[in-house]
């Protein structure tokens, strides 16, 4: 795999233009269409765009990211070009507007191979939910490439593209990273805007990178991030997200929250995150355990949270300004009943019921505000944490990546297993996956970096050290 | 357990149009993941509405200035159904 | 009134602000315009897209709210009001539940009633559906989308029809006095749901209350509450009780009736909106929107009395309507001769603007004020002074020219003058010999029957100089 300083540098020097650059990925997402990574290959407007790029370098005037062909997760906006989030309902839907995360790419001049396939929504971790390409993973195609950005992870894991961009709303970045042997990151919540993404649970969304390295997740995080006019929850942030990089860790203090390595993780992937933890203290770096009472209400926190917010985001979709509609409805209520029943799948329903039902009369005290409370008590919780170590290491996901027949059709089994990546979302804090090795089934596992918010280049500094001794695994596709 | 009628509440809320089967699915998904999110009810921490690490000062908003989006056929022809540049939906009676 | 049942109303008025842009996005807010051409992605809920809160919207909704007497809450917050309807993208509402911008107000009405508000919130209009019977189908414009509104919340202080029309009318002209609303019910800018209830006289128990929404004028609110007295008494009257629903009101029959009972079950599901996060304020911010307070109608009628020594009856009438006060003020800061100002404008400008619909006045408040001045000064007499602004409200025109056009200039002519004085000495020599003694106050008489003789003909200021110089030389 070429990270993003090498491919700059061989643009730069004219080694390889971005127009050849692009025909390759091109060339290799289709002989792997098998892999369902994309949900729509944009090859005209690619070509279009590296041409365009090339103008650019020739110039003299590149950026860091001019001419790199990326990969697009189907729920950020790009005008013109489908914006499915692999749902029926918005399967023909191409948006009158460019995500603000895009006109900042644009501007940079990258290339937009295609849009990738994910989670309907974004609800799920296991890409499998997708009305659309189902994505497999590169390094067994019987086995999930994780959730919901599962086409962004498989597209960079299988070398489909120089970078992706996914969204994480508990989990959906860094979980696929783990599974398919790559680096992701969920930034600081409010760093990058998210006017564009297509809302899930607008309190925890945030558009984060998917790359070769945690260096790639920094450049773009740089290209992407800063507060937006659009975006009334964007925070005003002067953040180099690689400003660390190089910095000795030493004398850094990591936190081991003892709950995370509790029965509930694989052992595997336990042993795996804690040869991490050794590693990092070779280097000088202070364990310290810390706890976190709170991960017991987690799980139904995360999930009344996001799915309250999800129920109500997902009105808008009613057959009636855009997306699927019905055949000959005979009123306006059979109109958005029936539209709404036949364009959304199975999992986006019950967690539209579930955030109603949280919302509802006589429930809303029981369940949603709750949720709130805990949220509140989360973010005490994680400021006292980081009081006492500058990062926290956990395992990225309880497991590797499954069978795609074996639990996804367990919706309770599924929520459980997002214990390990949905705090950093209800805590607002930046968190990393990084791939450390596979397990005996030769399946990637991921340990993730948290910090308080805005020390987001803490986490890439910590990620940075570790890929310097350890290659990333490779898929063999 | 859900019940029925709650579960059908929940429909008419959201506007989702279910089969009698389909009901029976989701009645018992929903009753295992509403137990689920039960867990949520031994926490016991108070919730403080005012919560001044998510405000913005009144100075910070945004000033009154028109910006006319430059795309508003765009939005117009993603309608399913348009007549004279208006969605149309079957007539509305109350 | 009928004494067997004490009435209990509460009004819930909307209010559209005139901001330049809508509450939550850049659009143009302005009323009109071809379907679907004010809109972009925020207020027509593409997926995506997110809302971004209008300063000034804020402002506005503050600075009634003060005007109305309120607390200001320093912390605020907006909540989604869900609920599906095609004239509502997202099908949810950016609206104001549990910290509203403000609470605690009052409004004085001339019963003697003192309205309480419970508060006053900012939210989001809904879109425009028309209609169409023969295809059976309904058509959405949102160019209305996310307009801002205030809904001013009254306590149910109000015990009748009449009550209810003047507190709507007195919010609607308030807010034209602050600028922040242009009270035009004809374009749907002022709205109002009424809850009436009804409980036997002196009795403490609340009885069940009916809901009257979306009344769009003066007189609908005031007829919907009379047929809803009415048709609650008799259900009391039978022994019968009143059910807690929502009714609309028919204009063309005068009469309520219930609206389908799926709109009074919603559940409106309202929660804290994520996107937009909680707004601060401190006391230097309430400080400027209180200094931004324009003067009301009763301060403003006040400083007529007191500084323009107008009576109270022409300063409160001249204060009943916005644009005659602004005009007014237009004019006398041109030509302030205050009392001169008013009696023309009051006596011909008044009935002739009353006679339109609009609040347009057709004149300028220059031209006007240059009438006004010619008038005084004599260079027209005062009867074509009041042709002229006839002229200009029918035809238009500058007053100079309507007034050399029609030959209404007064023209000195000295000699007839002199030759008018010469005459009055030869026929009151009696005065003029007590003048030349020293009794120079008969001067006053002179003067007097020498402008009535002249008028038309000479100015007063003529006159006097011709009149000085004539005892002088005596």
């Amino acid at each position: 795999m070429t990270n993003l300083t090498e491919l700059r540098k061989k643009l730069d020097n004219k080694e390889i233009s971005s127009v050849e650059l692009t025909k390759e990925y091109l060339k290799k997402i289709s002989e792997n269409e098998a892999l369902g990574a994309f949900n729509t290959v944009c090859e005209d407007e690619a070509l279009k765009m590296a041409e365009l790029a090339d103008k650019t370098i020739a110039e003299g005037n590149s950026a860091p990211l001019t001419g790199i062909p990326m990969a697009i997760k189907d729920n950020i906006c790009t005008k013109d070009i489908k914006t499915t989030c692999s749902s029926k309902m918005l399967a023909e839907y191409a948006p009158p507007y460019n995500a603000t995360v895009m006109e900042k790419l644009n501007a940079q001049g990258i290339v937009t191979l295609g849009k990738t396939s994910m989670d309907e929504f974004a609800m799920g971790g296991s890409s499998q939910t997708s009305a659309l390409a189902k994505p497999k993973n590169p390094f067994d195609t019987n086995c999930v490439p994780g959730g919901s950005s599962g086409g962004s992870a498989v597209a960079v894991a299988a070398g489909l593209c120089a970078a992706a961009l996914g969204s994480d709303t508990g989990g959906s970045v860094r979980q696929p990273a783990s599974f398919c042997g790559i680096t992701g990151m969920k930034p600081t919540y409010g760093t990058v805007s998210r006017y564009g993404l297509v809302a899930f649970g607008s309190s925890l969304d945030q558009i984060g990178p998917m790359a070769n390295s945690a260096q790639d997740c920094g450049i773009i995080l740089n290209a992407i991030a800063g507060q937006d006019i659009h975006d009334g929850t964007s925070r005003r942030h002067n953040i180099d997200f690689n400003a660390l990089l190089g910095q000795d860790i030493k004398g850094l203090k990591i936190g081991i929250p003892k709950e995370f390595y509790g029965d509930g993780i694989d052992g595997e992937v336990k042993n795996a995150v804690i040869k991490v933890a050794d590693f990092y203290k070779s280097l000088g770096a202070e364990l310290v355990e810390v706890s976190m009472p709170t991960l017991k209400y987690a799980i139904s926190a995360y999930y009344l949270l996001a799915c309250a917010e999800a129920s109500t985001n997902l009105s808008r979709y009613d057959g009636v300004k855009y997306g699927y509609r019905t055949e000959s409805p005979e009123s306006y209520d059979e109109l958005i009943k029936k539209s709404r029943a036949e364009g959304f799948g199975a999992e986006v329903k019950r967690r539209i019921l579930l955030g109603t039902y949280a919302l509802s009369s006589g429930y809303y005290d029981a369940y949603y505000k709750k949720a709130l409370a805990v949220r509140q008590q989360f973010r005490l919780e994680h400021d006292q944490i980081f009081e006492k170590c500058d990062v926290m290491l956990t395992p990225s996901a309880p497991t590797v990546a499954y069978g795609i027949d074996s639990n996804i059709n367990d919706p309770v089994k599924m929520y459980l297993a997002d214990v390990c990546t949905v705090t950093a979302n209800i805590a607002g804090i930046p968190a990393i996956s990084v791939p450390c090795g596979v397990n005996s089934a030769n399946m990637p596992i991921g340990f993730s970096l948290s910090a308080k918010r805005f020390d987001d280049a803490r986490i890439i500094q910590f990620a940075d050290v570790y890929e310097k001794s350890f290659a990333h695994p490779t898929a063999n596709i | 357990m859900l019940s029925m009628d709650n579960l059908k509440l929940l429909c008419e809320l959201s506007k989702l149009h279910l089969s009698e089967d389909e009901m029976k699915e989701y009645q018992k998904e929903m009753t295992d993941i509403i137990n689920l999110m039960d867990t949520i009810g031994d926490s016991d921490f108070e919730y403080n509405p005012i919560d001044m690490t998510n405000a913005v000062s009144f100075g910070e908003l945004r000033g009154d200035n028109i910006t006319e989006f430059d795309n508003m056929e765009g939005i117009v022809k993603n309608g399913p159904e348009v007549i004279a540049n208006q969605f149309v939906v079957p007539k509305i009676v109350d | 009134m009928c004494a067997k049942y004490d009435t209990i109303i509460g009004l819930e008025v909307h209010a559209e602000l005139s901001t330049k842009t809508k509450a939550f996005c850049t659009c143009d807010a302005s009323f009109g315009g071809d379907p679907n051409t004010h809109i972009c992605p925020v207020c027509t809920g593409q997926p995506g897209a997110l809302p971004i809160i209008n300063h000034e919207a804020v402002n506005y909704a503050i600075r009634a709210g003060l005007a109305f007497g309120c607390e200001i809450n320093r912390y605020t917050r907006f909540d989604r009001k869900n609920y599906f309807y095609p004239d509502l993208p997202k099908a949810f509402q950016i609206s104001q539940l549990d910290l509203p911008l403000c609470v605690n107000g009052k409004i004085e009405l001339s019963t003697g009633t003192t309205v309480r508000i419970h508060q006053i919130h900012l939210e989001e209009d809904a879109g425009k559906m028309v209609h169409d019977d023969y295809h059976g189908q309904s058509w959405a414009d949102y160019n209305r989308c996310s307009v801002p509104l205030i809904e001013i919340v009254s306590e149910p202080d109000i015990t009748s029809a009449e009550e209810a029309a003047e507190f709507v009318s007195k919010i609607a002209l308030y807010l034209k006095y602050l600028n922040v609303c242009d009270a035009k019910m004809q374009e749907g800018s002022i709205r109002a749901d009424v809850n009436v209830s009804l409980k036997p006289a002196g009795s403490p128990v609340l009885g069940d209350r009916a809901e009257i929404k979306n009344l769009n004028s003066f007189r609908s609110i005031q007829r919907a509450i009379e047929c809803e007295i009415e048709r609650q008494t008799q259900i009391l009257d039978e022994g019968g009780k009143v059910v807690q629903e929502t009714r609309r009101f028919d204009d063309a029959t005068g009469t309520t009736s219930s609206l389908r009972s799926k709109e009074n079950a919603n559940d409106y599901r309202y929660f804290p909106e994520p996107d937009i996060m909680a707004i601060s304020f401190t006391d230097a911010d309430i400080e400027k929107a209180k200094s931004e307070i324009p003067l009301l109608p009763h301060e403003r009628a006040n400083k007529y009395v007191n500084e323009y020594k107008l009576t109270d009856e022409d300063a409160r009438v001249l204060t009943l309507e916005k644009y005659i006060s602004d005009f007014y003020d237009e004019t006398v800061a041109i030509y302030p001769e205050y009392k001169s100002v008013a009696n023309m404008f009051l006596t011909e400008v008044m009935r002739r603007v009353k006679e339109t619909d609009t609040e347009e006045i057709p004149v300028t408040a220059a031209d006007f004020a240059k009438v006004c001045e010619m008038a005084d000064k004599n260079t027209v007499n005062r009867n074509d002074a009041k042709t002229i602004i006839r002229f200009m409200f029918e035809e238009g025109g500058d007053p100079m020219e309507i007034a050399k056009a029609n030959n209404f200039i007064v023209e000195e002519d000295l000699g007839a003058i002199n030759d008018f004085i010469d005459n009055l000495f030869a026929e009151r020599q009696d005065l003029v010999d007590d003048y030349k003694n020293g009794k120079t106050s008969v001067f006053g008489f002179f003067m007097g029957q020498a402008n009535r003789g002249l008028q038309g003909k000479a100015t007063p200021k003529s006159i006097k100089e011709c009149l000085e110089a004539k005892l002088k030389n005596l």
